[in-house]
């Protein structure tokens, strides 16, 4: 019996050792794989932040797995048991939602090929300063084209003036033809000085609204630009103003921004679909909470 | 040269004014055009500029024409500056062949 006894206790022991040398091979495969899966775990943060969160990963990731390995069997088992399902935080940082998957406003327009268009919705190609690698452009906005019609008739009536009433008023008489001749060229260059001096205006005041935050370039003048920018999260109030008869009839208005960044308020003027504009805006504002809660930070 | 002033008395002659004025003129249509043209290459550098600031596909036709209207620019300047100096002369000669 004792013989018998004893080759069944060491059997056991034997099963025990062996039970004892796979977690210590588990335990070996899984250092190494939260080493490898690291600097994936770091490129999906942003460099802004990557200073910030690369410690607390490496403390995560080393910290319990020392606990662990003076733990009982039993008790690597229960803590196994409580751990939750995949995908975990981690692995949610990965999957970053579309636009259209959490916008009414994207889902129904499509992007925008006119380069002209004042309403320009995820316009292929487009990039601006200091964009991050993974932001997306998803609205770009000027005024509406409407505004261009201040200086559109002013310049057409520059333009025939000099036809029109050059051979009628003997202004110039005494000039020789050469002087008139240049007196003329001289005209049609103001005009067109004027005329890229308003168009330019309008199509560089442009407002950027990506998925992380809203961008001001404002065209001033020749000789001045300025950049102004706010994180999404940032954004405090949004109110839409429709004033005028023209306003309303081709629907365009001011959307006012107030924000609790170094700019406190942000004023798209003039913009069309000042409505669709707020309402795009507040998606962006509900998507960045249910990020932060779901913990897909960017 | 003619300097547009009668010899023994100092008073401008009406040609001489003539001359004065039209030389006046064409200093100011190139100073004119010359300021056009620092214009022109303002627009250019803007438009870099604000094409770094935000690329469109309109951005590289924009930049195309900002070149064009600097040269256009350019040539009129220097079409104006040797056409006038040339009128310039000519009148000159003629003044001085009257003078005689």
């Amino acid at each position: 019996m004792s013989p018998t006894i004893f080759s069944a206790a060491s059997v056991k022991k034997a099963s025990r050792q062996r039970e004892l040398e796979a977690e210590l091979e588990k335990i070996k495969n899984s250092t190494s794989n939260t080493t490898n899966t690291l600097p994936a775990r770091e490129a999906a943060v942003s460099p802004s932040e990557e200073k910030n969160t690369s410690t607390p990963v490496k403390k995560e990731s080393e910290s319990p797995m020392k606990q662990d390995q003076f733990k009982p069997i039993e008790e690597k088992e229960k803590d196994h048991e409580n751990e939750p399902d995949e995908p975990t935080k981690d692995g949610a940082a990965c999957i970053q939602r579309q636009p259209e998957d959490y916008s009414e406003v994207l889902r129904h327009e499509s992007p925008t090929t006119n380069p002209l268009a004042a309403f320009v919705v995820m316009p292929p190609g487009a990039t601006f300063l200091n964009q991050h690698s993974k932001e997306k452009i998803l609205l770009v906005l000027r005024q509406h084209s409407f505004i261009n019609v201040k200086w559109i008739p002013i310049s057409l009536l520059l333009i025939v003036t000099p036809i029109l009433f050059f051979p009628v008023l003997p202004l110039f008489d005494f000039l020789t033809s050469e002087f008139k001749l240049f007196a003329m060229i001289g005209w049609y260059l103001l005009v067109s000085a004027y005329m890229i001096e308003q168009f330019l205006y309008w199509y560089y005041n442009i407002y950027i609204i990506t998925d992380e935050r809203i961008v001001d370039i404002d065209f001033i003048s020749l000789m001045y630009r300025q950049v102004s920018e706010a994180k999404i999260d940032k954004i405090e109030d949004v109110t839409a103003t429709t004033t005028g008869l023209f306003a309303g009839i081709f629907n365009y208005g001011n959307v006012t921004i107030q924000t609790a960044a170094e700019k406190r308020e942000f004023e798209f003027l003039n913009v069309p679909q000042p409505a669709k504009v707020t309402k795009f805006l507040n998606e962006l504002l509900l998507e960045e909470e249910r990020e932060k809660l779901e913990g897909r930070v960017m | 040269m003619n300097t547009g002033l009668l010899p023994i008395t100092g008073i401008i002659s009406l040609e001489g004014a003539n001359s004065l004025f039209l030389t006046f003129l064409k200093i100011m249509f190139l100073a004119g055009f010359l300021i056009y043209s620092v214009f022109a290459f303002m627009i250019i550098r803007q438009t870099t500029l604000m094409e770094n600031t935000y690329k469109t596909t309109l951005g590289p036709l924009l930049k195309l024409f900002s070149i064009a209207h600097f040269l256009v620019a350019v040539g009129v300047l220097v079409l104006a500056f040797f056409s006038l100096y040339r009128k310039s002369r000519s009148f000159d000669n003629e003044q001085s062949l009257f003078c005689r």
